[in-house]
């Protein structure tokens, strides 16, 4: 044999060897993926095992650290109507005092699911105690100041059931109308103050009489552009005090030349459109003159106009345009439930001084009988 | 008498009298300061929420001066009967209630000096600035609710005042007790007892001395120079 072609024999053999060994190689690299998932699947087990043993020592812990909290204080658990409320032995009396005055008070007739699994957790102190409540139930703690009055105590306790209660409505159509305010009472002459000082041409036609135009100020008249519903809801200085009050003029940068042209336009006075060019760029905000807490109480007036089942029919039609939302909870029409509504707050127009007569004559009589004290004197028996 | 008591009653306080009046002409004026705009100027009706909120912080300063005006004048009035251990007014062919009548009477009558302080403070603060729509001044009933609140407060510190300081520390006494123990009682008591647990005594009566019929009713309720 040559030594050409004992080179070509020893090159083909080297190939050849070279072609197995891949081969093999190949076919070591299916056998470990197969392997490994073999052994996966003996993991499986062990997981589920570690899992289990993890939230036994879980439920171990809580259970100690409850007992640890018990041993510096006892616990009491009991109901308030559909509530579950954990507190402090010392503190039980009044816990039970208060969530029975709140839910009496603000609450009767709500059938909530929420408040069903929600827990409740009590204590008056100073130092308050580690209460433990399981991690699955959802649970709202209330601390109140030992020494604070009761009036105050109960409005506590009202606003978490209130929250609780919110939970039902939550990410729904309605709960972003009345952007998550708690479904609590509302002091109407509070409210008269806020819709005194709304900024708003048509909230001031809602004080005065015209009860539309609440409707209107409330947002809750559908299928009215924005556009329009800027110039039902303000007039030309209001638009133009909002829109620079908003940031919006303030805000524009050059690379914006649109928005750049309309807030100087709207600076100058010269295009109220401009103004609102602005408005409704650059405001990142609700422009409906009514928001928020006037809104809920406006669900809470609809609440107590629908009586019985009012709570059941308000979660039913949460995700429904909000009027239709409304009539379906108090079972009226929108116009009688604003009106009604609006009459409720003008007739709690805060007094401001206005009783200030029957304060003088208690004032100037309390001041004689003062004075009257001190006419008497023992260094004076002699004479 | 009465005019003697009235010299006698401002030669003593003068020097305090004047900086209380004047701090009682001030104190409207720094409740609006920085809000609003000047007279002619239209007011932007957004700034009804900055009034609504800027003023409130002030508002518990007007019953508080009230008190300490009312306090001070009545301490002064009887001041010098204490140091005098009560010989001149022993001396003098009155009766007790007259004296006391003619002194108070005097004490009352300057009183009126921060009290009218008040009130023209009061005027030119709301002629200042234009209010925003929604919004109403109130000068006069926030000047007769300060007189009121002083001569009230000239009222009670006179009765205690005119007593012996054995008396005052009785009352003074008495008042803190029951504040301390009927707290702690309550709360005690309220652990054994649902109706302690649910009605608190202190609470109780301090919601009644501060509620018509009760004597501090008029601290109470609204101080507001500007509201809807």
């Amino acid at each position: 044999m040559s030594p050409a072609v004992t080179a070509l024999v020893a090159l083909a053999a080297v190939g050849g060897f070279r072609a197995v060994e891949a081969e093999a190689q190949e076919a070591r690299t299916y056998e470990s993926e197969e392997s490994l998932e073999a052994r996966i699947q003996t993991l499986v087990p062990l997981v589920e095992e570690a899992r289990v043993e993890a939230e036994a020592a879980a439920a171990e812990l809580l259970t100690f650290t409850r007992r640890a909290a018990e041993s510096i204080v006892a616990l009491d658990t009991f109901a308030v109507g559909q509530m579950t409320i954990i507190a402090p032995v010392p503190d039980a009396d009044r816990g039970r005092d208060l969530f029975q005055s709140a839910w009496e008070t603000y609450f009767a007739g709500i059938e909530s699911a929420s408040l069903q699994a929600s827990t409740f957790t009590f204590q008056a102190r100073d130092e308050p105690v580690p209460i433990f409540v399981e991690a699955e139930t959802y649970s709202r703690h209330i601390e109140i100041e030992w020494w604070q009055m009761r009036s105050d105590a109960v409005a506590v306790v009202a606003s978490a059931i209130a929250f609780s209660i919110n939970r039902e409505l939550a990410e729904s159509a309605m709960a972003r109308w009345i952007m998550n305010d708690p479904l609590v009472d509302h002091d109407p002459a509070e409210l008269y103050r806020r819709l005194a000082t709304t900024p708003s041409r048509s909230v001031r036609e809602c004080v005065a009489g015209n009860a539309a135009s609440c409707t209107t100020s409330l947002g809750l008249v559908e299928g009215t552009s924005i556009e329009a519903s800027l110039a039902e809801w303000y007039t030309v200085d209001e638009r133009r005090a909002l829109a620079i009050a908003g940031g919006g003029v303030r805000s524009i940068g050059g690379g914006a030349s649109v928005i750049t042209d309309a807030a100087a336009q709207c600076l100058d006075d010269a295009d109220p459109r401009a103004c609102d060019a602005v408005l409704l760029v650059e405001s990142r905000r609700d422009l409906t003159p009514l928001t928020g807490v006037v809104r809920a109480s406006l669900v809470r007036h609809a609440l107590g106009m629908g009586g019985d089942g009012a709570w059941a029919r308000l979660v039913e039609a949460r995700n429904r345009p909000i009027g239709e939302a409304l009539e379906h909870t108090a079972g009226s029409g929108l116009d009688e439930i604003v009106a009604t509504w609006r009459e409720w707050i003008l007739a709690a127009r805060p007094e401001v001084h206005a009783s200030l007569g029957s304060r003088s004559f208690f004032a100037l009589m309390w001041t004689v009988l003062f004075a009257a004290v001190a006419m008497r004197s023992t260094r004076w028996r002699l004479g | 008498m009465y005019k003697s008591m009235l010299f006698l009653h401002w030669k003593q306080i003068r020097l305090t009298l004047i900086p209380l009046a004047m701090a009682a002409f001030g104190l409207p004026l720094l409740v609006i300061e920085g809000l609003g705009t000047p007279p002619g100027m239209s007011a932007s009706s957004l700034e009804a929420y900055t009034f609504m909120f800027g003023i409130q912080s002030w508002l518990p300063m007007f019953p508080i001066l009230a008190a300490a005006i009312g306090m001070t004048l009545a301490l002064s009035a009887w001041n010098w009967d204490h140091q005098l251990k009560h010989v001149y007014a022993l001396s003098l062919p009155l009766s007790r209630w007259e004296y006391t009548t003619a002194k108070f009477v005097a004490g009352a009558a300057l009183a009126l000096i921060p009290a009218a302080g008040l009130w023209l403070g009061a005027h030119v603060a709301s002629a200042s600035l234009s209010l925003p729509a929604g919004l109403n001044a109130y000068p006069n009933q926030l000047g007769l609710r300060f007189a009121l609140a002083v001569l009230l407060s000239y009222g009670l510190f006179s009765a205690m005042a005119a007593g012996t300081v054995r008396t005052t520390l009785v009352v003074a006494s008495v008042v803190i007790t029951f504040v301390v123990v009927g707290t702690m009682a309550g709360e005690v008591l309220g652990t054994r007892y649902v109706w302690f647990a649910q009605n608190n005594l202190v609470e109780s009566v301090v919601v009644w001395l501060a509620q018509a019929p009760g004597p501090f009713e008029v601290f109470g309720g609204s101080w507001s120079l500007i509201d809807v």
